[in-house]
Formats: structure tokens, sequence, C-alpha cells
């Protein structure tokens, strides 16, 4: 559990508000450690157990970010997350990222939350992130926003997709680029109705599962 | 076809005079209305003899019927029918997609479910996405895209029941467009062209459809004027090569307007026939009796669709008295209320407390991915989300197609009656309070009540 300071908090309120977090993540290790949860998967029975991140906060106080970075390094957590705000912009946030990544231990996985748009997912991967979580792609999807694989965005409640006959994006391979028109969904959306729902999810979840890929691709090519 | 003067050439005719035996003009008498009627509509189409006999034989080799089973107590039968899109076996629940998508079912769902016929509505889908954009996408089957069939009601129905202004006329529908306020008719002839459009396999007829609550002269002339536009729109039809054409029996709750209607329509051997004006604010007393009248003198070749039923109870009911076809908004819509449909009246409320820590599916009976999958307690949490509406929307339609399966299955196996008494008495069960109409309905379709199920006295 941590604690995510409101966006206009003052230095001395962040500095404070780190600390507690810092004493709350601490509990939440202790009292995980002393509870080791075990589960059983739903059909093998085999148990299996659960990861513990910790989340390094600070705002956009580069003094704060390291000195959270090396406080909660030092606890047995399984992996580390940045979390809180970075900036106002891209190019803040990823101007900050570096030297927060390179406070982290190597050896362990390092998450972003609430970074889920295409250009953003590939800037933060080659800042040194590895995983990241937003709910951004599913709730555009939902409000008619849909992405193609070369990076351009649809917006399917335009009228100029009315009577469109080909798929979102001719080059994607989910099932709903293989079997419905933009023009249908379209028609879906305006029509508010639910089953629009599922469809262009499925696929902003397909584009991006697929660019992510390439990602790691490239980086095992040496590429990026 | 244009003449401005519709009542002196019009061939018509009234139960008195049988239709298409004399090749001249006539002035039916009793046809008052129609002479008082303003002339100054263009646009209504005239049927010969020899069209109709062209189409319907048309038709006729589109939709071939053959019964498979008989019961030999009751009055229900299996059949199987072809359409230009696979062949139909009934007894058959047909969802309803309204705007071109059963909610909240994706057309991959549909296709799994595998509805041999699904509805769509003309007067929704005319407006949005418009006669235009179907056209240019090449009709309802590709858009969805479906590949079984599809059944267009004529859009009169809607019209009535959800504009305010909507007037009949001899013309048609008279309304005004809730978009932009302009006055705009629908009639046979447009109701055809639209339902040509969408390129359903089966098409409505456009009828004058009256409440089932009202009563008196209104009721008589709406049934008289439902057989003059049968046959405009036969006459408008244009694709009798792939498209059937169904009439609608009207009459309201008059058993001798409703015999009128079934004699005049009959004549005219259309490919299939619904029987219409029910499922209104009626009782079930009367309802029963209605459809018992229709469905016996409906003939045993041609499909019998009863619209807008129903509740498992009516399917069950109604099949007995010997209806093949049934249309409903009620599974998919009680779904979205969290209801989830088993063989009980009550159905399964996921949204009661009582299923928060139920883990156990909506039916241990059912094969649906729903109940393959999810629990009631998930399903509880679910309930009112889209997913959680979605999934049980999909038990609910797993769940109509499979009761129906069910009854193909005992009729097959001359096991109908055994079939009714089990299901009846469950549905009920415990207190085994049955409804009169239930009780009536069956008896008179020929099935012992007295084998139900009773409370038993201590």
């Amino acid at each position: 559990l941590d604690e995510l300071p409101a966006n206009h908090t003052g230095p001395q309120e962040l500095e404070l508000m780190l600390h507690r977090t810092h004493r709350w993540q601490a509990r939440s290790l202790r009292y995980f450690l002393e509870h080791p949860p075990v589960h059983h998967h739903p059909v093998t029975g085999v148990p299996f157990y659960q990861a513990m991140y910790g989340i390094v906060h600070g705002g956009t106080d580069l003094r704060l970010r390291r000195l959270s970075a090396d406080y909660l390094t030092r606890l047995p957590f399984d992996g580390f997350a940045i979390g809180g705000a970075l900036g106002a912009t891209r190019a803040e946030m990823l101007t900050l990222l570096t030297p927060i990544v390179k406070s982290l231990p190597a050896e362990l996985p390092r998450h972003l939350l609430g970074i889920g748009d295409p250009e953003s997912l590939q800037q933060v991967f080659m800042h040194g992130i590895d995983t990241c979580d937003s709910s951004y792609p599913t709730r555009a999807a939902r409000h008619g926003s849909v992405y193609t694989l070369n990076g351009g965005v649809i917006k399917l409640r335009s009228t100029r997709y009315s009577r469109e006959t080909g798929p979102i994006d001719p080059a994607c391979d989910c099932s709903t680029c293989k079997h419905y028109s933009v023009g249908y969904l379209h028609h879906l959306l305006k029509a508010n109705e639910s089953a629009f729902i599922p469809l262009v999810t499925l696929h902003n979840l397909r584009v991006l599962q697929r660019r992510v890929a390439l990602i790691r691709e490239q980086i095992l090519r040496d590429e990026i | 076809a244009n003449e401005q003067n519709p009542t002196s050439n019009r061939k018509m005719s009234t139960s008195a005079t049988p239709m298409f035996e004399s090749t001249t003009d006539r002035l039916l008498s009793d046809q008052v209305e129609v002479a008082s009627v303003s002339s100054s509509f263009a646009g209504a189409l005239e049927l010969s003899e020899e069209e109709r006999v062209r189409k319907t034989t048309l038709m006729r080799n589109i939709l071939r019927l053959e019964v498979r089973a008989r019961c030999s107590v009751t009055q229900a039968r299996c059949t199987r029918f072809t359409l230009p899109h696979g062949v139909v076996e009934t007894p058959m629940f047909m969802p309803v997609g309204t705007q071109g998508s059963v909610k909240g079912l994706t057309s991959a769902q549909l296709h799994r479910l595998a509805p041999p016929i699904v509805l769509g509505n003309t007067y929704h889908l005319g407006h949005r996405p418009g006669q235009e954009v179907m056209q240019e996408l090449g009709g309802l089957h590709s858009f969805m895209p479906w590949e079984h069939n599809l059944l267009t009601d004529s859009g009169g129905f809607q019209m009535v029941s959800l504009l305010k202004l909507a007037r009949i006329t001899e013309e048609g529908v008279r309304f005004r467009s809730p978009h932009d306020g302009t006055e705009m008719v629908l009639t046979p002839e447009h109701s055809m062209q639209l339902q040509n459009t969408i390129g359903a396999d089966i098409m409505m007829a456009l009828d004058d459809v009256v409440s089932s609550t009202v009563s008196g002269p209104r009721v008589e002339e709406a049934m008289h004027r439902t057989l003059r536009w049968i046959d405009r729109c036969l006459a408008a039809h244009n694709n009798p090569e792939r498209q059937c054409l169904f009439g609608i029996v009207q009459g309201g709750l008059d058993a001798t307007l409703r015999d009128q209607c079934l004699a005049e329509l009959i004549r005219r051997d259309l490919p299939g026939y619904a029987i219409g004006g029910l499922s209104g604010g009626e009782s079930k007393d009367r309802f029963w009796r209605i459809v018992h009248q229709c469905a016996r003198a409906l003939p045993a070749d041609k499909p019998r669709y009863l619209m807008g039923v129903g509740y498992a109870i009516d399917l069950v009911v109604c099949t007995a008295l010997g209806v093949d076809l049934f249309d409903c908004v009620y599974p998919t819509r009680t779904a979205r209320f969290g209801r989830a449909l088993v063989d009980h009246h009550a159905g399964v409320l996921l949204s009661r407390a009582a299923y928060a820590d139920d883990t156990r599916p909506i039916d241990e009976r059912c094969d649906c991915r729903t109940c393959k999958h999810y629990s009631r307690a998930y399903l509880h949490l679910m309930v009112n989300t889209p997913s959680g509406s979605q999934l049980i929307t999909y038990h609910n339609v797993a769940y109509q197609l499979r009761l129906m399966r069910r009854i193909q299955a005992a009729l097959l196996e001359h096991r109908f009656p055994q079939f009714l008494q089990q299901f009846v008495s469950a549905y009920y069960a415990p207190e085994f309070e049955y409804p009169q109409w239930v009780l009536d309905a069956l008896e008179a379709a020929g099935f012992d009540t007295s084998s139900l199920e009773r409370r038993t006295e201590e």
C-alpha cells in the first residue's frame, strides 16, 4: 500500500508523505513475509505464491526519488514500480526516468504505472522499463479510438467511416479485423450497442501486444 | 401502378367473395371506407393474379417444409424447412438483433450459439445505418456478419409503439421523423424496398397492427387493411427468388375477425404465416385462445410464427398448440437486468446477495461457456456491467435454444407429453400453483393436466 500525492502537493508535504509511504510499504512487506500466501491452481491444484513489488515515489523531485529508491531497494521486494507523477509532459517524464531507473537493481523487474499509449510505451522501454500497465488502451477503445499497427489512431465515431467496408487495419491479425468492417463498428458505436466493447478492446490490446513484441525483437537483435 | 384513382381498378376481396376468381374489376360494396379514402397517394402497387402466382411459386421453391414428427396427444410438431441461409428445425426460438446486433453478443458469439434465424428491425436499421449504407455494405448478412438466416419485421410495429405521432392511413404509417420533424410515411411498398435492401431470408408484411387492448371498429378496420396491404406488399416485393414474405394474421381478440383474416391470407398462398397482434396487454386467457384458433387454421405445410413470445412457459404451451417459430426480447433484456433463465419461473436473479458466494454455475445442466467457466458469485459481482450483462445474455440465448432443441428431441422421440409433464411441473415447483391459462391451454391442446405434480396435503 502506497500513498499517491495529489498533483499540487507542496515540497514539504511531499517529503512527509514520502516517509509515510515508505513506512506503509515496509509494513506491507513485513506482513507479506510473515504470512506467505499460498494459492492453488484451480485446475492442477499446484500451489503458487505471490510476488510483492515496492513503489518508488518522490514526485518530480530527483532528490526525493533517489532517496526513495535508496530506501526501498534495501528491502527484500521482488521487483520495483515507479509510481506517482513524473512531470507534465512525456519529455519531462523521460528525463526523470533515466536516473530513477539507474537507481534500481538491474536484476529485478522494473514496472512503470499508468503508461499505455503506444508511443510512450516505446520510449519508456528504451529507458529501461520492463513492464507497464494502463487502462488507457481499453478505455480509448470503448470511446472509439482504435490503434493501427503503424502508429495511427482511427476515431470510429467519425461519419467518414460509415460506409467503410475494410477492417480497422488490414495488417492486424485479430478476430475483429478478420470479421468486422469499420462501417459496422462505426454503426455499433453510434447505435450504442454493447457488443462494440469487446470487439475494439480486443483489437487495441492485440495491436499493443504486437508492437511490444516487436520492441522485444528489436532489443534482442540489438536494433534498439 | 401510379394510378390516381385506386378504387375502381383495384382487385380486392372481402370475406364473402374469394379473391382472384375473376379478372373483371369489381367495386366491392362493403369496402365503403376504401371509396372514401383519399385517392391522392401515388406509389400503391396493384397485384395481378399472375404476379401473385409467380412470386409465391418462387418463394415456395426457397422454403420447403417437411413435418418430421407430430405429437399424437397435442398439436405440437417438429418440422424442418429450408431457407437460403440454411435449414431451420422447429420448434425454434429466434433471438432479436434489433440494430444488427443481439445486444451484448458479438457476431462470433452468436455464430457459436448458432440460432438458425435472427431478427432485425427494419425501423431501426432504416434509420441507422439507413438504406443507402446498407445497400453499399451489401445487406445485413455481410454487415453483421451473419452466416445463417435473418428475419426482418416490417417496421410498422416499432413505429406505432415508439412514435407518439404515428397515424395509420390507407397509404401507410404517417409519422414525424423524430430526428428532424419532417412528415414521412412508411408504405407497404417502402417497407418491402427497405427489407429487400436489408436482404433477410424472411420478410414480414406491413400490417395494420392494433394493440390487443383496443376493441371495436378499429380492430376490424385494421384487419381489412392488413389484407389490402398484403397484396401491395406482394406486388412490391422485388426479390421473391431469395426472400420469403410472410403474412401476419390480425383481428385482435375477435374470433370472427381472426377467421376472416386467416381465410384471406391462406388464399394468398404465402410461404409462411405469423400470428400477430398479441403479446400486448391482453389477458393470458384470451391470448392462448387466439393462438389455438390461428395455429389450428394455418396450413400444416408452412411455418407458423407467433410474434413477440416469450417466456419459457409460453414457448412450451404454444408449441403444444402447434406453433413453430417464436421471437422475443425477453431473454436478452432480462439478462441485462441480471436475471439468468433456468427451468423455473423465477429464473436466477444474480443481483441477489444470496449469490455472492455461490460457486456453482447458473445451471449445472447447461453446457454454455458462461456456465462452463463462470460462477454465480462472479456474475453477481459483474451484474450491471457490460461484461456481466454479456455473459448472462450468452447463457440466456443458449438456454432458449437448448430448450427448443429439447422440445424437438422430445417430439422426435414421441415423448413430448412426458416432457410437458416434467417441464411444467418443475417450472412451478414447489408450490405447483399453475396459472389457469396454462392448464386450459394445455387441455385444449390435448394434454391431460391431471398428470402435473400437485402439492401433497399433510
